[in-house]
């Protein structure tokens, strides 16, 4: 009997750590980490931009918050940002210099945040895997 | 005859040409501008997120001045924070952005200066598929190649329709502060 109860104890205890344990995690979880995650598709800074230009709506329920490798000529670049075929700012992870010359073909995998219209560009953060192809 | 053709399309391109350039030197961009919100309470958790790749344009000629900030790029500290605040409060895959449109008024270029100077600025912000009047004083100064913004205003959840339920109603601050930073070059 005696016995019974502590096994039962010992039991609800660990029960409730692990249920505060789950609740911490659920509450206070890790960020998603775009960096780690494999893009989902590859396509160009102008057809990507052009899915939104024909339908924002559609294409909002399509691309945001996915992780995507684009890839188009280097037209602009600012500290942590690179523009890509002048229809998709793609700002950077990391703070690593940027060494590409002006309209290189260049390839990167970030996360889609949405289209803006007033660059008229797509813009995308959390940018890593920067490639010259 | 034939000369004389050639030399007018000469004229009217370079006519042109400083129309386009004049037009350019207008406006005043920046791509990666900062929007800060904060709807914290005391004693909770901080309610508190910021957003580094706002677009900002500014007309120096008419001092009309846009912004645009993309819901999903504001980064809360909490992953489940930013979470409800895309799926359930500003549900940004139907609403995915936020945009200001407004005029700074007596907006005078010229005038600028190294010291910043405050600004009355009267536009309508549109996001969550509601629009509501803002009037805000801007803290505008110039400085070597650029134009540096900033500035506070206050909104409520009620003014975009957003419900904030009952059980986190008392964690989020009736308003929320707006806190804008802006370094704008020539376009």
């Amino acid at each position: 009997m005696n016995w019974k109860k502590h096994t039962l104890l010992i039991a609800i205890i660990a029960m409730i750590f692990l249920i505060a344990l789950y609740a911490k995690q659920y509450l206070y979880g890790a960020h998603r980490d775009i960096a780690s995650e494999e893009a989902t598709l590859e396509l160009s800074a102008q057809a990507l931009a052009t899915e939104f230009i024909t339908n924002q709506e559609e294409a909002s329920k399509t691309f945001l918050d996915k992780v995507i490798t684009v890839y188009g000529k280097k037209t602009a670049q600012e500290s942590m940002s690179i523009v890509l075929a002048d229809q998709v700012q793609a700002n950077l992870l990391n703070d690593h210099p940027i060494d590409f010359s002006m309209g290189e073909v260049l390839y990167l995998k970030g996360r889609i945040i949405g289209y803006d219209e007033l660059l008229e560009m797509v813009k995308i953060d959390q940018a890593t895997q920067i490639i010259k192809k | 005859m034939n000369t004389n053709k050639l030399y007018y399309m000469q004229i009217v391109f370079v006519v042109f040409l400083n129309m386009a350039v004049g037009h350019a030197q207008e406006k005043y961009l920046d791509k990666n501008g900062d929007i800060t919100f904060e709807a914290s309470e005391k004693l909770f958790e901080e309610v508190k997120a910021t957003n580094q790749q706002v677009t900002a344009i500014i007309n120096i000629k008419t001092g009309e001045i846009a912004a645009l900030a993309l819901m999903k790029g504001f980064r809360f500290k909490n992953s489940l924070m930013e979470e409800h605040f895309n799926e359930n409060y500003m549900e940004s895959e139907s609403y995915p952005k936020a945009v200001f449109k407004g005029t700074i008024i007596d907006f005078d270029f010229s005038s600028l200066t190294e010291v910043a100077q405050t600004f009355t600025t009267k536009g309508t912000l549109a996001l969550h598929g509601k629009e509501k009047e803002v009037t805000t004083i801007l803290l505008i100064q110039k400085e070597s190649n650029s134009i540096s913004i900033t500035g506070d205003f206050k909104v409520t959840p009620e003014d975009f329709a957003i419900e904030i339920p009952k059980i986190v109603k008392n964690k989020i601050a009736k308003e929320v502060v707006v806190h804008i930073a802006f370094n704008m070059t020539v376009k």
